[in-house]
Protein backbone atom coordinates (compact mmCIF):
# COMPACT_ATOMS: atom_id res chain seq x y z
CA UNK A 1 0.00 0.00 0.00
CA UNK A 2 1.00 3.24 -0.73
CA UNK A 3 0.53 6.40 0.98
CA UNK A 4 -0.11 9.58 -1.69
CA UNK A 5 -0.60 13.14 -0.53
CA UNK A 6 -2.65 15.73 -2.14
CA UNK A 7 -1.20 19.12 -1.74
CA UNK A 8 -4.48 21.73 -2.00
CA UNK A 9 -4.29 25.56 -1.77
CA UNK A 10 -7.81 26.59 -0.69
CA UNK A 11 -7.44 29.34 -2.43
CA UNK A 12 -7.27 27.84 -5.84
CA UNK A 13 -10.14 25.47 -5.15
CA UNK A 14 -13.15 27.15 -6.56
CA UNK A 15 -15.24 25.37 -8.25
CA UNK A 16 -16.90 22.09 -6.88
CA UNK A 17 -15.84 20.08 -9.75
CA UNK A 18 -12.42 20.19 -9.03
CA UNK A 19 -13.27 19.08 -5.35
CA UNK A 20 -15.43 16.01 -7.39
CA UNK A 21 -11.82 15.31 -8.85
CA UNK A 22 -9.99 15.20 -5.59
CA UNK A 23 -12.55 12.89 -4.39
CA UNK A 24 -12.66 10.31 -7.54
CA UNK A 25 -8.95 9.75 -7.06
CA UNK A 26 -9.47 9.29 -3.73
CA UNK A 27 -11.78 6.37 -4.36
CA UNK A 28 -9.79 5.28 -7.09
CA UNK A 29 -6.23 5.09 -4.86
CA UNK A 30 -8.59 3.24 -1.84
CA UNK A 31 -10.06 0.60 -4.49
CA UNK A 32 -6.19 -0.50 -5.35
CA UNK A 33 -5.37 -0.54 -1.91
CA UNK A 34 -3.86 2.22 -1.39
CA UNK A 35 -4.42 5.71 0.57
CA UNK A 36 -4.82 8.92 -0.08
CA UNK A 37 -4.70 12.06 2.00
CA UNK A 38 -5.71 15.79 1.75
CA UNK A 39 -2.57 18.41 2.44
CA UNK A 40 -2.91 21.43 3.23
CA UNK A 41 0.21 24.33 3.38
CA UNK A 42 0.42 23.95 7.11
CA UNK A 43 1.12 19.77 6.52
CA UNK A 44 4.23 20.43 4.13
CA UNK A 45 6.46 19.41 6.85
CA UNK A 46 4.90 15.44 6.98
CA UNK A 47 5.30 15.68 2.98
CA UNK A 48 8.75 13.25 3.37
CA UNK A 49 6.19 10.89 5.45
CA UNK A 50 4.30 10.04 2.07
CA UNK A 51 5.32 7.89 -1.30
CA UNK A 52 3.65 10.36 -3.55
CA UNK A 53 2.74 13.88 -3.98
CA UNK A 54 0.28 15.05 -6.65
CA UNK A 55 -0.30 19.28 -6.20
CA UNK A 56 -3.63 20.33 -7.29
CA UNK A 57 -2.58 23.73 -6.54
CA UNK A 58 -1.84 26.95 -9.21
CA UNK A 59 2.01 26.38 -9.42
CA UNK A 60 4.29 29.44 -9.56
CA UNK A 61 7.88 28.87 -8.71
CA UNK A 62 7.36 31.47 -6.11
CA UNK A 63 4.72 29.91 -4.56
CA UNK A 64 3.90 27.22 -2.08
CA UNK A 65 3.28 24.48 -4.31
CA UNK A 66 6.23 24.61 -5.60
CA UNK A 67 7.91 24.54 -2.10
CA UNK A 68 6.05 21.32 -1.51
CA UNK A 69 6.91 20.33 -5.27
CA UNK A 70 10.53 20.57 -4.72
CA UNK A 71 10.89 18.77 -1.13
CA UNK A 72 8.82 16.00 -2.54
CA UNK A 73 11.04 14.87 -5.24
CA UNK A 74 14.45 15.75 -2.86
CA UNK A 75 13.37 13.40 -0.54
CA UNK A 76 12.51 10.90 -3.25
CA UNK A 77 8.99 10.87 -3.74
CA UNK A 78 7.00 10.82 -7.26
CA UNK A 79 5.31 14.10 -7.55
CA UNK A 80 2.90 15.54 -9.84
CA UNK A 81 3.76 17.98 -11.14
CA UNK A 82 7.53 17.88 -10.70
CA UNK A 83 9.70 21.03 -9.79
CA UNK A 84 11.44 21.01 -13.33
CA UNK A 85 8.03 20.92 -15.19
CA UNK A 86 6.67 23.61 -12.80
CA UNK A 87 9.88 25.81 -13.51
CA UNK A 88 9.47 25.46 -17.30
CA UNK A 89 5.66 25.91 -18.32
CA UNK A 90 5.01 28.80 -15.80
CA UNK A 91 7.26 31.01 -17.75
CA UNK A 92 6.08 30.89 -21.77
CA UNK A 93 9.45 32.01 -22.63
CA UNK A 94 10.98 29.01 -21.42
CA UNK A 95 8.36 26.59 -22.55
CA UNK A 96 8.11 27.59 -25.48
CA UNK A 97 11.96 27.82 -26.02
CA UNK A 98 11.47 23.48 -25.20
CA UNK A 99 8.99 23.34 -27.87
CA UNK A 100 11.69 24.95 -30.54
CA UNK A 101 14.43 22.97 -29.56
CA UNK A 102 12.05 19.62 -29.80
CA UNK A 103 10.80 21.05 -33.35
CA UNK A 104 7.32 20.83 -32.54
CA UNK A 105 4.50 22.72 -34.71
CA UNK A 106 3.38 25.89 -33.39
CA UNK A 107 2.88 29.11 -34.42
CA UNK A 108 6.29 31.47 -35.41
CA UNK A 109 7.00 33.29 -31.88
CA UNK A 110 9.73 35.76 -30.67
CA UNK A 111 11.09 36.60 -27.38
CA UNK A 112 10.88 40.72 -26.50
CA UNK A 113 12.79 42.68 -24.42
CA UNK A 114 12.14 46.21 -23.46
CA UNK A 115 14.10 47.45 -25.96
CA UNK A 116 12.34 45.57 -28.81
CA UNK A 117 9.13 47.40 -28.16
CA UNK A 118 8.85 50.59 -30.28
CA UNK A 119 6.75 51.48 -33.34
CA UNK A 120 8.97 50.35 -36.22
CA UNK A 121 8.91 46.66 -34.40
CA UNK A 122 5.69 46.78 -34.28
CA UNK A 123 4.69 47.82 -37.68
CA UNK A 124 7.46 44.98 -38.77
CA UNK A 125 6.23 42.27 -37.18
CA UNK A 126 2.57 42.85 -38.10
CA UNK A 127 4.03 42.78 -41.54
CA UNK A 128 5.86 39.64 -41.01
CA UNK A 129 3.58 37.35 -38.61
CA UNK A 130 0.26 38.92 -40.19
CA UNK A 131 -2.36 41.13 -38.02
CA UNK A 132 -3.29 40.73 -35.70
CA UNK A 133 -0.03 39.39 -32.96
CA UNK A 134 -0.50 38.17 -30.00
CA UNK A 135 1.32 39.33 -27.11
CA UNK A 136 1.56 37.05 -23.92
CA UNK A 137 3.26 37.85 -20.44
CA UNK A 138 5.55 34.75 -19.63
CA UNK A 139 3.58 33.80 -16.43
CA UNK A 140 -0.02 34.33 -18.29
CA UNK A 141 -2.53 31.66 -16.77
CA UNK A 142 -5.82 31.28 -17.44
CA UNK A 143 -6.04 33.23 -20.36
CA UNK A 144 -4.94 36.53 -18.16
CA UNK A 145 -1.77 38.50 -19.60
CA UNK A 146 -3.03 37.46 -22.91
CA UNK A 147 -3.70 40.00 -25.58
CA UNK A 148 -4.17 40.54 -28.74
CA UNK A 149 -2.66 43.81 -31.10
CA UNK A 150 -3.49 45.39 -34.18
CA UNK A 151 -1.45 48.19 -34.49
CA UNK A 152 2.45 49.68 -33.36
CA UNK A 153 0.71 52.10 -30.75
CA UNK A 154 -0.97 48.87 -29.05
CA UNK A 155 1.77 46.20 -29.63
CA UNK A 156 3.93 48.79 -27.58
CA UNK A 157 1.47 50.02 -25.01
CA UNK A 158 0.21 46.08 -24.56
CA UNK A 159 3.53 44.93 -24.70
CA UNK A 160 4.91 47.61 -21.77
CA UNK A 161 2.25 46.38 -19.59
CA UNK A 162 3.26 42.91 -19.75
CA UNK A 163 6.35 43.90 -19.17
CA UNK A 164 5.89 45.16 -15.82
CA UNK A 165 5.32 41.66 -14.96
CA UNK A 166 8.75 40.26 -16.31
CA UNK A 167 11.68 41.25 -18.37
CA UNK A 168 10.69 39.45 -21.07
CA UNK A 169 7.35 39.22 -23.02
CA UNK A 170 6.42 36.63 -26.22
CA UNK A 171 4.63 37.88 -29.67
CA UNK A 172 2.83 35.38 -31.59
CA UNK A 173 1.08 34.46 -34.50
CA UNK A 174 -2.41 34.57 -34.37
CA UNK A 175 -4.73 31.60 -35.28
CA UNK A 176 -8.09 32.11 -35.05
CA UNK A 177 -10.56 28.86 -34.06
CA UNK A 178 -13.65 28.20 -33.02
CA UNK A 179 -12.05 26.04 -29.79
CA UNK A 180 -8.70 24.62 -28.67
CA UNK A 181 -7.62 21.16 -28.37
CA UNK A 182 -6.97 20.21 -24.73
CA UNK A 183 -4.41 16.89 -24.71
CA UNK A 184 -4.04 15.48 -21.68
CA UNK A 185 -0.84 13.45 -21.40
CA UNK A 186 0.76 11.50 -18.51
CA UNK A 187 4.17 9.56 -18.83
CA UNK A 188 4.31 10.27 -22.27
CA UNK A 189 0.81 8.46 -23.23
CA UNK A 190 -2.35 10.29 -23.69
CA UNK A 191 -4.98 10.82 -21.04
CA UNK A 192 -8.03 11.96 -22.13
CA UNK A 193 -8.75 14.38 -25.16
CA UNK A 194 -11.21 17.45 -24.81
CA UNK A 195 -12.18 20.56 -26.50
CA UNK A 196 -12.58 23.86 -24.67
CA UNK A 197 -15.19 25.93 -26.70
CA UNK A 198 -14.74 29.59 -27.44
CA UNK A 199 -17.22 31.52 -26.34
CA UNK A 200 -19.39 33.72 -29.39
CA UNK A 201 -17.46 37.24 -30.34
CA UNK A 202 -14.21 36.16 -27.91
CA UNK A 203 -11.20 34.81 -29.17
CA UNK A 204 -10.12 32.75 -25.83
CA UNK A 205 -11.75 30.00 -23.71
CA UNK A 206 -11.49 32.36 -20.40
CA UNK A 207 -12.49 35.96 -20.99
CA UNK A 208 -12.69 38.10 -18.08
CA UNK A 209 -14.97 41.33 -18.85
CA UNK A 210 -14.10 45.00 -17.78
CA UNK A 211 -16.87 44.59 -15.15
CA UNK A 212 -14.62 41.57 -13.77
CA UNK A 213 -16.98 38.52 -14.84
CA UNK A 214 -15.45 36.02 -15.94
CA UNK A 215 -17.07 33.93 -19.40
CA UNK A 216 -16.22 30.62 -20.07
CA UNK A 217 -16.25 28.27 -22.72
CA UNK A 218 -17.89 24.72 -22.77
CA UNK A 219 -16.03 21.78 -22.50
CA UNK A 220 -16.31 18.63 -24.87
CA UNK A 221 -15.09 15.45 -24.76
CA UNK A 222 -14.08 12.98 -26.75
CA UNK A 223 -13.06 9.36 -26.61
CA UNK A 224 -8.81 8.97 -27.39
CA UNK A 225 -10.02 5.99 -29.90
CA UNK A 226 -12.26 8.73 -32.05
CA UNK A 227 -9.89 11.34 -32.43
CA UNK A 228 -7.54 12.37 -35.02
CA UNK A 229 -3.86 10.03 -34.43
CA UNK A 230 -2.14 13.02 -35.72
CA UNK A 231 -4.01 15.30 -32.79
CA UNK A 232 -2.29 12.71 -30.55
CA UNK A 233 0.56 12.53 -31.64
CA UNK A 234 1.16 16.18 -31.64
CA UNK A 235 0.32 16.18 -28.09
CA UNK A 236 2.66 13.61 -26.91
CA UNK A 237 5.35 15.76 -28.94
CA UNK A 238 4.69 18.22 -27.24
CA UNK A 239 4.72 17.03 -23.65
CA UNK A 240 7.82 15.05 -24.42
CA UNK A 241 9.77 18.66 -25.24
CA UNK A 242 8.58 19.40 -21.27
CA UNK A 243 9.16 16.23 -19.26
CA UNK A 244 7.46 12.46 -18.47
CA UNK A 245 4.76 14.07 -15.96
CA UNK A 246 1.26 15.50 -16.35
CA UNK A 247 0.55 18.27 -18.67
CA UNK A 248 -2.32 19.88 -20.61
CA UNK A 249 -1.53 20.80 -23.96
CA UNK A 250 -3.36 22.99 -25.97
CA UNK A 251 -3.53 22.79 -29.49
CA UNK A 252 -5.38 24.77 -32.49
CA UNK A 253 -6.05 22.96 -35.74
CA UNK A 254 -5.53 24.51 -38.78
CA UNK A 255 -7.27 22.08 -41.73
CA UNK A 256 -5.81 18.64 -41.22
CA UNK A 257 -3.14 19.54 -38.91
CA UNK A 258 -2.71 20.98 -35.40
CA UNK A 259 -0.43 23.69 -34.24
CA UNK A 260 0.67 23.94 -30.42
CA UNK A 261 -0.31 26.91 -28.43
CA UNK A 262 1.08 26.06 -25.02
CA UNK A 263 1.67 23.24 -22.72
CA UNK A 264 0.49 23.92 -19.51
CA UNK A 265 1.45 21.93 -16.20
CA UNK A 266 -1.01 21.36 -13.67
CA UNK A 267 -3.68 20.91 -15.99
CA UNK A 268 -7.42 20.65 -14.83
CA UNK A 269 -8.82 17.74 -14.18
CA UNK A 270 -12.81 18.44 -13.07
CA UNK A 271 -15.21 16.07 -12.61
CA UNK A 272 -17.34 15.67 -14.80
CA UNK A 273 -15.48 17.49 -17.81
CA UNK A 274 -11.74 16.33 -17.98
CA UNK A 275 -12.94 13.21 -16.89
CA UNK A 276 -15.97 12.44 -18.61
CA UNK A 277 -15.95 9.33 -21.41
CA UNK A 278 -12.28 8.67 -19.33
CA UNK A 279 -12.95 7.72 -16.13
CA UNK A 280 -9.52 5.66 -16.14
CA UNK A 281 -7.77 9.09 -15.73
CA UNK A 282 -8.30 8.72 -12.14
CA UNK A 283 -6.98 4.42 -11.97
CA UNK A 284 -3.81 5.81 -14.29
CA UNK A 285 -2.83 9.05 -11.86
CA UNK A 286 -2.77 6.28 -9.34
CA UNK A 287 -0.97 3.72 -11.00
CA UNK A 288 1.78 6.51 -12.23
CA UNK A 289 2.32 8.17 -8.64
CA UNK A 290 2.79 4.52 -7.30
CA UNK A 291 5.25 3.79 -9.96
CA UNK A 292 3.56 0.86 -11.28
CA UNK A 293 3.39 2.60 -15.17
CA UNK A 294 5.21 5.79 -16.48
CA UNK B 1 -2.29 21.67 -47.20
CA UNK B 2 0.90 22.47 -46.75
CA UNK B 3 0.75 25.79 -47.88
CA UNK B 4 -1.10 26.68 -44.99
CA UNK B 5 0.20 24.39 -42.84
CA UNK B 6 3.89 26.53 -43.79
CA UNK B 7 2.31 29.68 -43.47
CA UNK B 8 1.21 29.18 -39.82
CA UNK B 9 3.66 26.96 -38.41
CA UNK B 10 7.23 28.16 -37.36
CA UNK B 11 10.24 27.34 -39.55
CA UNK B 12 12.85 26.19 -36.74
CA UNK B 13 13.34 29.80 -35.40
CA UNK B 14 14.88 29.35 -32.26
CA UNK B 15 16.16 33.27 -30.84
CA UNK B 16 19.68 33.00 -30.62
CA UNK B 17 20.55 33.43 -27.07
CA UNK B 18 20.91 37.30 -26.42
CA UNK B 19 22.46 38.19 -22.92
CA UNK B 20 22.26 42.06 -23.73
CA UNK B 21 25.06 42.97 -21.29
CA UNK B 22 24.69 40.46 -18.77
CA UNK B 23 28.23 39.50 -17.66
CA UNK B 24 28.92 36.25 -18.27
CA UNK B 25 32.53 34.56 -18.47
CA UNK B 26 34.14 31.18 -17.91
CA UNK B 27 34.90 29.72 -14.44
CA UNK B 28 39.03 29.42 -14.42
CA UNK B 29 39.43 25.76 -13.40
CA UNK B 30 36.00 24.98 -13.75
CA UNK B 31 34.76 23.30 -16.92
CA UNK B 32 31.48 26.25 -16.51
CA UNK B 33 30.00 29.13 -17.45
CA UNK B 34 29.24 31.61 -14.67
CA UNK B 35 26.70 34.19 -14.42
CA UNK B 36 27.71 36.92 -13.01
CA UNK B 37 24.22 39.04 -13.33
CA UNK B 38 23.87 39.20 -9.48
CA UNK B 39 20.51 39.76 -9.40
CA UNK B 40 18.62 36.44 -10.54
CA UNK B 41 15.25 37.19 -9.52
CA UNK B 42 12.34 35.03 -11.43
CA UNK B 43 12.01 36.30 -14.78
CA UNK B 44 14.36 39.65 -15.09
CA UNK B 45 16.98 39.27 -16.88
CA UNK B 46 19.91 38.05 -14.93
CA UNK B 47 17.85 34.82 -14.95
CA UNK B 48 16.61 34.72 -18.25
CA UNK B 49 20.87 35.05 -18.69
CA UNK B 50 20.85 31.87 -17.42
CA UNK B 51 17.85 30.11 -18.75
CA UNK B 52 19.15 31.31 -21.89
CA UNK B 53 22.46 29.66 -21.87
CA UNK B 54 21.22 26.48 -20.60
CA UNK B 55 18.66 26.31 -22.82
CA UNK B 56 20.95 26.48 -25.52
CA UNK B 57 23.05 23.42 -23.89
CA UNK B 58 25.79 25.01 -21.87
CA UNK B 59 26.73 24.57 -18.33
CA UNK B 60 26.37 27.54 -16.58
CA UNK B 61 26.01 28.30 -12.74
CA UNK B 62 23.44 29.37 -11.45
CA UNK B 63 20.97 26.96 -13.03
CA UNK B 64 17.20 27.99 -13.22
CA UNK B 65 16.52 25.21 -10.50
CA UNK B 66 19.40 26.07 -8.40
CA UNK B 67 18.18 30.06 -8.43
CA UNK B 68 14.61 29.08 -6.96
CA UNK B 69 16.03 26.80 -4.69
CA UNK B 70 18.60 29.66 -3.14
CA UNK B 71 15.56 33.02 -3.68
CA UNK B 72 12.76 30.75 -2.85
CA UNK B 73 13.13 30.84 0.96
CA UNK B 74 11.64 28.12 2.69
CA UNK B 75 13.58 25.96 -0.08
CA UNK B 76 17.02 27.92 0.73
CA UNK B 77 16.74 26.60 3.97
CA UNK B 78 15.86 23.26 3.57
CA UNK B 79 19.03 22.68 1.47
CA UNK B 80 21.16 24.33 4.06
CA UNK B 81 19.60 22.31 6.81
CA UNK B 82 20.24 18.49 4.78
CA UNK B 83 23.97 20.13 4.11
CA UNK B 84 24.51 20.70 8.09
CA UNK B 85 24.72 24.46 7.56
CA UNK B 86 23.78 26.11 10.46
CA UNK B 87 20.17 27.71 10.58
CA UNK B 88 17.58 28.76 12.85
CA UNK B 89 14.21 27.20 13.68
CA UNK B 90 11.92 27.32 10.18
CA UNK B 91 8.18 26.84 9.68
CA UNK B 92 5.79 28.03 6.86
CA UNK B 93 3.04 29.52 8.04
CA UNK B 94 -0.70 30.90 6.43
CA UNK B 95 -0.09 33.60 8.77
CA UNK B 96 0.24 32.83 12.58
CA UNK B 97 3.63 33.06 13.91
CA UNK B 98 4.72 33.81 17.84
CA UNK B 99 7.56 36.71 17.75
CA UNK B 100 10.52 37.32 17.93
CA UNK B 101 10.60 36.04 14.64
CA UNK B 102 11.91 37.00 10.79
CA UNK B 103 9.02 36.50 8.14
CA UNK B 104 9.83 36.06 4.51
CA UNK B 105 7.14 36.46 1.78
CA UNK B 106 6.38 33.18 -0.15
CA UNK B 107 4.46 34.10 -3.23
CA UNK B 108 4.96 35.69 -6.56
CA UNK B 109 3.72 39.45 -6.25
CA UNK B 110 5.67 40.60 -3.47
CA UNK B 111 9.72 39.87 -1.90
CA UNK B 112 9.75 41.14 1.76
CA UNK B 113 10.79 40.51 4.73
CA UNK B 114 9.89 41.77 7.90
CA UNK B 115 11.57 41.04 11.36
CA UNK B 116 8.44 40.93 14.10
CA UNK B 117 9.55 41.09 17.82
CA UNK B 118 5.93 41.93 19.21
CA UNK B 119 2.95 39.52 19.60
CA UNK B 120 1.08 43.19 19.25
CA UNK B 121 2.09 43.44 15.55
CA UNK B 122 1.62 40.04 14.82
CA UNK B 123 -1.69 40.24 12.92
CA UNK B 124 -0.91 43.25 10.82
CA UNK B 125 2.28 42.16 9.60
CA UNK B 126 0.99 38.96 9.29
CA UNK B 127 -2.24 40.13 7.08
CA UNK B 128 -0.05 42.45 5.06
CA UNK B 129 2.72 39.72 4.05
CA UNK B 130 0.05 37.04 3.47
CA UNK B 131 -2.15 39.92 1.10
CA UNK B 132 -5.12 38.97 3.73
CA UNK B 133 -4.20 35.60 4.39
CA UNK B 134 -3.98 34.20 1.00
CA UNK B 135 -0.04 33.26 0.54
CA UNK B 136 2.23 31.28 2.57
CA UNK B 137 5.03 33.17 4.51
CA UNK B 138 8.06 31.56 6.13
CA UNK B 139 8.96 32.26 9.55
CA UNK B 140 12.54 32.18 11.09
CA UNK B 141 12.37 31.91 14.83
CA UNK B 142 14.80 34.64 15.88
CA UNK B 143 17.27 34.54 19.07
CA UNK B 144 16.76 36.03 22.42
CA UNK B 145 19.27 38.86 21.19
CA UNK B 146 20.19 38.21 18.39
CA UNK B 147 20.98 40.59 15.20
CA UNK B 148 20.48 40.69 11.93
CA UNK B 149 23.94 41.09 9.70
CA UNK B 150 24.59 40.47 5.81
CA UNK B 151 27.41 39.76 4.21
CA UNK B 152 28.52 39.92 0.16
CA UNK B 153 30.17 36.52 -1.14
CA UNK B 154 31.25 36.23 -4.94
CA UNK B 155 32.49 33.08 -5.80
CA UNK B 156 32.76 31.66 -2.03
CA UNK B 157 34.81 34.80 -1.47
CA UNK B 158 33.91 37.48 1.10
CA UNK B 159 35.70 40.28 1.59
CA UNK B 160 35.11 39.77 5.44
CA UNK B 161 37.23 37.25 6.72
CA UNK B 162 34.58 36.15 9.41
CA UNK B 163 32.50 35.25 6.93
CA UNK B 164 34.55 33.63 4.89
CA UNK B 165 34.18 29.75 5.47
CA UNK B 166 30.54 30.45 4.91
CA UNK B 167 30.64 32.51 1.85
CA UNK B 168 32.60 29.41 0.43
CA UNK B 169 29.97 26.67 1.74
CA UNK B 170 27.29 29.06 0.43
CA UNK B 171 29.01 28.84 -3.03
CA UNK B 172 29.38 24.99 -2.78
CA UNK B 173 25.85 24.35 -2.26
CA UNK B 174 23.58 26.79 -3.80
CA UNK B 175 26.34 27.90 -6.68
CA UNK B 176 25.00 31.46 -6.72
CA UNK B 177 27.84 33.47 -7.85
CA UNK B 178 27.20 37.06 -6.82
CA UNK B 179 25.17 37.35 -3.72
CA UNK B 180 24.49 39.17 -0.65
CA UNK B 181 23.92 36.70 2.40
CA UNK B 182 21.76 36.80 5.29
CA UNK B 183 22.66 35.78 8.70
CA UNK B 184 21.65 35.60 12.24
CA UNK B 185 24.38 36.56 14.87
CA UNK B 186 23.38 35.13 17.86
CA UNK B 187 24.43 36.31 21.73
CA UNK B 188 27.03 33.50 21.53
CA UNK B 189 28.52 34.84 18.57
CA UNK B 190 26.75 31.57 16.39
CA UNK B 191 26.17 32.28 12.41
CA UNK B 192 23.17 31.63 11.22
CA UNK B 193 22.15 31.21 7.62
CA UNK B 194 19.06 33.12 6.62
CA UNK B 195 18.74 33.87 3.50
CA UNK B 196 19.90 34.86 -0.14
CA UNK B 197 19.43 38.07 -1.80
CA UNK B 198 20.43 39.94 -5.23
CA UNK B 199 23.47 42.17 -5.73
CA UNK B 200 23.92 43.40 -9.07
CA UNK B 201 27.21 43.24 -10.76
CA UNK B 202 26.72 47.17 -11.09
CA UNK B 203 27.47 47.40 -7.05
CA UNK B 204 30.16 45.50 -6.77
CA UNK B 205 33.59 47.00 -5.26
CA UNK B 206 36.66 47.42 -6.91
CA UNK B 207 38.08 44.70 -4.33
CA UNK B 208 35.47 42.30 -5.53
CA UNK B 209 35.63 43.13 -9.29
CA UNK B 210 39.43 42.53 -8.73
CA UNK B 211 38.75 39.14 -7.42
CA UNK B 212 36.61 38.30 -9.86
CA UNK B 213 38.69 39.52 -12.49
CA UNK B 214 41.36 36.64 -11.27
CA UNK B 215 38.26 34.12 -10.99
CA UNK B 216 36.80 34.53 -14.44
CA UNK B 217 37.82 34.82 -17.88
CA UNK B 218 35.19 37.21 -19.80
CA UNK B 219 33.25 35.55 -22.67
CA UNK B 220 33.48 37.52 -25.78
Amino acid sequence: MANIGVFIERYTMTRSEEMGAVLRLGQAAQKMGHRLDVLFRADMYKIPSYDALFIRALTDPLNSSYVAARLAESNGLRVIDDPNSIVVCCDKINMYRHLQAARVPMPETLFLAESDLTLQNGSRLLDTLGTPLVLKAPNSSFSMYVDRVATPEDFVRVGKRFLRRADRIVVQRFVSSEFDWRVGVLGGEVLYVCQYLIPKRRWKVLTYTEGGRVIWGRVRTFDTAKVNPRLMEVAVQAAAAIGNGLYGVDIKQVEDDFVVIEVNDNPTINAGEEDHGTPQVYDRLIRYLVGEWG
Amino acid sequence: MRPVIERVIAPPQVTPPDLRGIPVGYLNGEDCIVNMAGDYRYMKLGYYGSQDLETTGHTVHPTCQEIMDAYVMPLFLEKAKAAGLPVPNFYISNGYFEPPVLVDTVNPFMSRHSLVYKATAQERIAKSLTRNFTYAVCCQEFPHRAKLSYFRAILGFSPVPRFRALASAVWNLYRIPVSRVRVIITHESEILLSGIQPLPFSRLSERELAYIRKAVTWRT
